[in-house]
Order: structure tokens, then C-alpha cells, then sequence
């Protein structure tokens, strides 16, 4: 699949080539809202429900910013979910039960996220595991962990108001999670684009060995990538735990899936198969609309994945779809 | 097959008025060609001059848009690879494909039904013996249950040939199949080409190596443009004959000895290997002046990668020292070989060459992005600008500097590639087949790079297996065998015919 028939494709290296299709997936965000708008006039057009749909996705998109990184360098990371999970339970734990301040919890947290992120990094450098196996390793053990700490039980007591403090702060109407985002999406955006290490990241990823022969370090740039990603994971965990005030284990499963979707979707936005920061973002904003306004419009629940799938599917399969109806 | 024994003169290939365009470029506009049995017909021309997509479409690979290929005089449309091999049409391919993992036997009868037992069971004893057979005609004794993974580059393209030969085919395309093969390969595959062809193939022989179309061919066909600009017979023709019409234009200087530049310096040599060995290299020494053109040749796995890669950092030293400008180097990496100013450009640049998902100048600048920075922030505008003016420099053509790397031809993607080492700090530059499946024209001027760049100081130490090249750059030649360095042909003493020799003999 490789040099063949990229030259078909492209003879004239459209790689880099503008053209509409990069903006299709804006430009559906857009008649998404119209569409919304037109079918649900009274309800739907609203400050109010943008701001919720903000709110909705922003830990869902910090954890999606994390995996960007793990995709850029060309490896997969389906831990990200369980370092939620377990940062949301680890933070939890040592506050409610053995009545830590939030600070040195904090701390324990992103301690712990770095571990993770070396010890997934070093799987699949050193032993050389292929990263969708070694991260759904670490994955069941960190889940593991999770019901261990937790006793596998909601925790709903003891969240002291300095810790909720971290997940319930607000800027006019818009709730903390996406503060976070739009400081760690900027700040990540713009690293990728103007550090030497973002433009290692996007090397490494687009040819290992052609990047090593010219003095990069790319396993280097693959631990990077896999403790950026623990860490993001482990801190919309806890921004979400804090937010809730209560703990259920296992929260982050039902993230893990979205997040890839998010950033496959956002791979073809405003790019061409090229993982990036403001994609990303895009893409969960295009799944948590579509999922909101599907909900307005009383649309049976199910609908709601029926979306998210086909949207994926037609938004990466779309370039190549065309050429074959053309044909 | 039925009215072959030559009933009609017709051809047993013929394409008419074949076009093809992909999107805005128009690949062939209008091409004829005509096979006739038994004979060899060389296919030249530069890289995009349409070479690749008649034969992508001849194998099914690619529609045409318009033109038709009659096989036998019967229109033939091919909607599928299957389609051409089940018509008698056989391909090797540059890179051939295989399925890593299985064996050299299975990868040989890939798609073919295999012997059997009667209990329907696989033969394996006498697949094993016709695979074996097969391969001996060409020269390679390996055996045939190994991984196909095992294999060296140039064993691999010797199986590919065997398998393309077992399905006996009526039109066999050769494409640019000698590329990775050394001189006394060549041979032997030519040997066995002129064999298949008095035995009634008829043969379309693709190949940037012109002298190879002078010992084997009967015509050759000019592409250029997408246009078929002569077919003429080759006896009576020369090498710089075809060359004018491939690149349309004199091309004088492709075969230029170079000066002797900083040579005759005097000074500390710019590199000095003294009792280098690996196990299989072995007390390697020679040095290289700053300025100064040195080749290694040798026959097949010679050691000559091997020996750039561990001047480059790429593999280990594990004996001997290198010195560069005097001082003796450690490295353990091409980081920190870059770090001293050696650089290596290895063979094969689809490979390590280059990052595809990268833009043109950003793969100018790989090795260098860190100089363009201050506290880790990358000054693009001065980099892109940098990356471009290096690119002018040398040549580079190419829709732009934001295009990528596959989107251009392969003479291009190398020149882009030197373009990188003249935008750093570079002392000493290790080439391993710099023209490795670049177009005549192009090779000329990566000639004239090269000698640019050791004009500049710069040493430089070049393998390959065409000994033209080394011919027409070297200052000197070092002959590489079982793993040292076992003889040296300097200044006038280096032509192709006496390091052929020499090679031979030192057998």
C-alpha cells in the first residue's frame, strides 16, 4: 500500500495540495449546525447549548490532544483511557481516604502518568512489543489497579472543596475543562508547529530510519510522545474527577474509542492524513455536535453511534471513495 | 501462442496511440511500440518520460485513457495484474514484491500451482529441486527453504527473475532489474536474457545503464515526454547516440574527468582508516585529502555498504581507528557521526532517504532544523529560505519547495537529498550508489555535483557498482575484497575496463 499507490494517486504530489477536501469536515460542522438549526429553531440556536457542547468535549479532547502525539510519531496508545481511569482513582483515593491535599495528590498523579507513559515508551522500544499490544498490556493493568485502590466501588464522600476547586472554577460561561483545553491545545499547537521537537515528533513518525540517519533521536522522540500522552490522559482524568465530585472506576472506557475517532477525523481536517493539534479539537467538536444535536432532536440514543461511525468512516475513506466513484 | 512460428510478420506486441494522464499530467500522449518475437527491445529514457506507466498499464496496473495494446494481433485489455500474466506477459520489477516469511520456494511459485503427490498433498521434494534448478541457471545457489527475508537485495531480484521465468511467458518485461546487481550478477542475468530470448520470449528490457542496452538488446525505443521519440536498432548506434535522444540535447560532459582538486594538498588527510574491521571487513586502511574523489569497488557483497555504514556511524566499528581531519572519532551513531561532519547517503532513499510526509525544504533542513533555532524555537521563515536557496542551488526541479519528496523524479529526490548535506556543516560525505535508479540526464548532473562539492573541500568516498560512475568521478579507486582493501587504481589507471579486470583477477 505504500509508494505504488500513493504515486497513482497523486502524480503530482498532491500531498500538500490545498483544494476543498481538507475543509469538508469543517464545512460539515458548519451545515451541521445549520441542519440542527433549521430542524430545531427554538432550541438549538443558542449560546447556552454552545457553551454546553464546549463543556462536553473538552476532556474528551485533551485526552484526544494526548493521543495525537502517540499517532504523529507513528505508534498507538490504547492505555489513555486507563490512565484516566487510574489518575481520576489514584487522586480520589489519596484525598478521600488517606486525606492528602490536592497538591501533593496532584503530584503523585502526574508522577505516576510519567511512569506509565516511560514504561509504555520502553515496551515498545526496548522489547519492542507492538504498541497496540503493549498499551492494551498496560491498559488491563492499569484497570487492575484502579478496582484494587478503589475496591471496585463509587466514591462519593470525602471530595474536599480544594480538590473540586480544580475541576469547577469558571470563566464566564465557560466551565474549567475547556480552559484547560484551550491553554493546552494552543500551547501544544504551537510546539508542533515551531520546535525543533515538533518537527522531530512529525519525522520520526513520517520515516524512522531516514530520520535516525540524519542525527535524530527518534527513540527518543517515541518516549516523548508516550509520556506527553500518559500525561494529558492522567490530567483529563483528574479535571473530570474533580469536576464530578464523585468517582466511578472505569470512567475513561467509554472515552477511549471517541478519542481515536477524533483524531482520525481530525487527520483529514484541514490536512491530508497528517495527525495534528487543531484537527483533533475539530474532530471532537464534529462528533460531541452531532451527538448533542441528535439528542435535541429526540433521535433514539443509538443514533448517536450510528454517527460517530459513519462520520469517521466517510470522512478517512472519503478521498478515496471519490476516485472510485469517478472511475 | 497458436500462429506464432512467424505466419505474419506482426509484431507480438503492439501498442497504439497509447495516452494516459493523471490529473493535469499527461504521462504518455499518444505512444507506440511494437515487440516482435525473439527479440530484445530496450525501453529508455529519463525518469516521468513514461517508461513506468506503459508498463504499469501493460501489466494492468493502469488504464489507458485512450490507444490500444494488441497482443497477437488481438486487442488485449487488461483490467487486472492476474490479466497480463494469464495472457503470457511476465514482469520483474526493480523492487520486486514478495511476502517476507515465507520461504524462497513459495515466494518462487507465488500464485503458481505447486507439484503434487497423489494424495493432493504438496510435493515438496520436487518443488525444492525446481526451485533450486531454476535458481543455479542464474547463478544463485541458495537454498530454497530459507526465508526469502535472508536474502540480499540482489539475491532477491535473482529470484524474482526465476519466477517470472517459471511461468513461462511469451513477452517478458525486464524493469530496471539490474539496478541492485553487481558487474559479474549482471553478466550472468544478461547470459541468462539471451537465453529466454532464443527460446522465442520476446523481451522488453528497461534500463537507465546504457551500456547494458549495447550487450543485449536488439532495439531500443526513446521515450521522452510521454512521447516515443525513435526506435531504432542498436547495432550502429553509440552510447552518446541514444543519450541525445533521451535527454534531447549534447550531454558532454556526463563522462568529464573530474580535476584533481585538493588531492595534491599535501595536508592532513580529511579521513584516515587505519585496521578498520568488523568481522567481515578486516584491516581496512586508506585515506581520502580533503577535495579528493575516492570509489570503492567491488564485486557483490564486497563489504562496501557495510564499510560506508561504519564511517557513517551506521553500524558498529569494532576494530580500528578512523580519523577525521586527525582526530581520531567514537561514534557510536549517524547523530553523533553528524555531529563530527560525516554524513552517509545510503543506497536506497525510499527507504532512509527521505521523510515523505515532510515537505521538500523541511527535509533539506532534517539534519539541521536544530540550527535554525533559538531555545528550541525554529526560525522557519530563515530555514524555509535556506532549504530553498540550497535546493536552487543544485537544481533541484520541482513543483515547489512545500511539494513532497515522492513528488518528484528520482534524479530530483537525490538532488534534493545532496541539497541537504550543502546546507550544514559537512566534512566528509559517504555515497553509496548516488545514482541508484536516476535518469541519465540527472546523473550528469550529480556528477557535477559531486565534483562541486569536492571542489569545496569536501572528502569524499563513493561505492558503486557502475563502473562508469566510478570512471568518471574518481580520483581514485580502491578495490574491495574479502573485506580489505586489496589493490588501488589511481589517475589515468581508472577506467572501467582495468577495475573490471582487476576485480576478476584478484578472484
Amino acid at each position: 500500500m505504500s509508494s505504488g499507490d500513493r504515486q497513482g494517486d497523486t502524480p503530482a504530489g498532491g500531498r500538500f495540495a490545498t483544494g476543498l477536501a481538507p475543509w469538508a469536515p469543517v464545512l460539515f460542522l458548519l451545515l451541521l449546525i445549520l441542519g440542527f438549526s433549521i430542524v430545531e429553531p427554538l432550541y438549538f440556536p443558542s449560546g447556552e447549548n454552545a457553551v454546553t457542547i464546549l463543556n462536553d468535549g473538552a476532556l474528551l479532547a485533551i485526552l484526544a490532544c494526548g493521543l495525537t502525539f502517540v499517532l504523529i510519531v507513528g505508534e498507538f496508545d490504547l492505555s489513555i483511557a486507563a490512565v484516566a481511569s487510574f489518575a481520576g482513582a489514584l487522586s480520589t483515593v489519596l484525598v478521600t481516604q488517606q486525606g492528602w491535599p490536592v497538591v501533593p495528590a496532584i503530584l503523585a498523579v502526574a508522577a505516576a502518568a510519567v511512569a506509565i507513559g516511560l514504561v509504555n515508551g520502553l515496551l515498545v522500544i526496548r522489547l519492542e512489543i507492538p504498541a497496540l499490544v503493549a498499551t492494551i498490556g498496560t491498559a488491563s493493568l492499569l484497570d487492575g489497579l484502579t478496582l484494587w485502590v478503589t475496591g471496585n466501588s463509587v466514591i462519593f464522600s470525602g471530595f474536599t472543596d480544594a480538590f473540586m476547586a480544580y475541576g469547577n472554577w469558571r470563566l464566564g460561561g465557560l466551565q474549567a475543562p475547556v480552559l484547560y483545553l484551550a491553554v493546552l491545545a494552543t500551547a501544544l499547537a504551537l510546539a508542533l508547529r515551531y520546535t525543533v521537537t515538533g518537527r522531530h515528533l512529525y519525522a520520526t513518525g513520517g520515516n524512522r530510519a531516514a530520520s535516525r540517519m540524519s542525527g535524530i533521536r527518534v527513540e527518543r522522540q517515541v518516549m516523548l510522545a508516550f509520556v506527553g500522552c500518559s500525561v494529558l490522559a492522567a490530567t483529563a482524568g483528574f479535571v473530570y474527577t474533580a469536576r464530578q465530585g464523585s468517582l466511578t472506576p472505569l470512567f475513561g472506557n467509554s472515552l477511549l474509542l471517541p478519542a481515536f475517532a477524533a483524531a482520525f477525523l481530525g487527520s483529514v481536517t484541514l490536512a491530508h492524513r497528517r495527525f495534528h493539534i487543531l484537527g483533533t479539537v475539530i474532530g471532537v467538536y464534529i462528533i460531541g455536535t452531532g451527538t448533542f444535536g441528535l439528542l435535541l432532536i429526540g433521535a433514539p440514543a443509538y443514533s448517536q453511534q450510528l454517527f460517530a461511525g459513519a462520520v469517521l468512516i466517510v470522512a478517512t475513506g472519503g478521498s478515496k471513495l471519490r476516485n472510485i466513484l469517478r472511475k | 501462442m497458436p500462429d506464432d512460428g512467424g505466419g505474419g510478420p506482426g509484431p507480438v506486441l503492439a501498442v497504439r496511440d497509447l495516452a494516459k494522464a493523471f490529473g493535469s499530467t499527461r504521462a504518455l500522449k499518444g505512444v507506440d511500440f511494437e515487440l516482435e518475437t525473439g527479440e530484445i527491445h530496450a525501453l529508455v529514457g529519463e525518469n516521468g518520460a513514461g517508461k513506468s506507466t506503459l508498463i504499469r498499464i501493460l501489466a494492468g496496473d493502469h488504464r489507458p485513457d485512450s490507444g490500444e495494446v494488441r497482443l497477437d494481433g488481438r486487442p488485449a485489455r487488461f483490467a487486472h495484474p492476474g490479466d497480463a500474466i494469464a495472457s503470457g506477459v511476465g514482469f520483474v520489477h526493480q523492487i520486486p514484491a514478495f511476502v517476507p516469511g515465507l520461504s524462497v520456494a513459495e515466494n518462487y511459485l507465488l500464485g503458481l500451482p505447486y507439484d503434487r503427490r497423489r494424495a493432493g498433498l504438496i510435493d515438496w521434494r520436487a518443488v525444492y529441486r525446481d526451485c533450486r534448478a531454476t535458481l543455479a541457471e542464474l547463478g544463485l545457489n541458495v537454498d530454497p527453504r530459507i526465508p526469502i527475508d535472508r536474502l540480499t537485495a540482489h539475491q532477491r531480484q535473482m529470484v524474482a527473475v526465476a519466477r517470472a521465468i517459471r511461468r513461462r511467458p511469451k513477452i517478458l518485461v525486464l524493469d530496471e532489474v539490474t539496478a541492485s546487481l553487481s558487474e559479474p550478477e549482471v553478466v550472468l542475468l544478461l547470459e541468462q536474457v539471451r537465453r529466454l530470448k532464443e527460446s522465442g520470449v520476446a523481451i522488453v528490457y528497461v534500463s537507465h545503464r546504457l551500456e547494458e542496452i549495447f550487450r543485449v538488446a536488439d532495439r531500443v525505443t526513446v521515450l521522452r515526454d510521454g512521447l516515443r521519440v525513435a526506435t531504432l536498432p542498436v547495432a550502429g548506434l553509440t552510447p552518446a547516440d541514444v543519450a541525445r535522444h533521451i535527454v534531447g540535447a549534447e550531454i558532454g560532459d556526463l563522462f568529464r574527468r573530474a580535476p584533481v582538486a585538493g588531492a595534491a594538498d599535501g595536508g592532513r588527510p580529511r579521513l584516515s582508516v587505519q585496521g578498520l574491521g568488523d568481522g567481515r571487513l578486516s584491516d581496512v586502511a586508506f585515506e581520502v585529502a580533503p577535495g579528493e574523489i575516492v570509489g570503492l569497488a567491488g564485486l557483490g557483497a564486497s563489504g562496501r555498504s557495510r564499510l560506508l555504514r561504519i564511517l557513517g556511524g551506521a553500524a558498529p566499528c569494532r576494530e580500528g581507528r578512523i580519523l577525521l581531519d586527525g582526530v581520531p572519532c567514537r561514534h557510536r551513531s549517524t547523530r553523533d557521526a553528524l555531529a563530527q561532519g560525516i554524513a552517509l547517503v545510503t543506497e536506497d532513499r525510499n527507504t532512509d532517504g527521505y521523510v515523505d510526509s515532510l515537505p521538500i525544504w523541511q527535509n533539506v533542513t532534517l539534519p539541521w532544523t536544530r540550527r535554525f533555532s533559538r531555545f528550541g524555537v525554529v526560525r522557519l521563515r530563515q530555514e524555509r529560505a535556506a532549504a530553498t536557496a540550497s535546493a536552487a542551488r543544485l537544481g533541484v526541479r520541482m513543483p515547489s519547495v512545500d511539494a513532497s519528496m515522492s513528488a518528484l523524479s528520482g534524479g530530483n529526490q537525490q538532488k534534493a537529498i545532496f541539497a541537504r548535506w550543502i546546507t550544514g556543516p559537512v566534512r566528509l560525505l559517504l555515497l553509496d550508489e548516488p545514482t541508484h535508479g536516476v535518469d541519465i540526464g540527472s546523473k550528469a548532473q550529480i556528477y557535477d555535483i559531486i565534483r562541486g562539492l569536492a571542489a569545496r573541500g569536501i572528502g569524499i568516498l563513493v561505492a558503486s557498482s557502475e563502473l562508469e560512475e566510478l570512471e568518471a568521478l574518481c580520483h581514485r579507486v580502491l578495490l574491495l575484497r574479502r573485506g580489505t582493501v586489496d589493490r588501488e587504481l589511481a589517475g589515468e589507471g581508472i577506467s572501467k575496463d582495468r577495475i573490471l579486470h582487476a576485480l576478476l583477477e584478484a578472484q
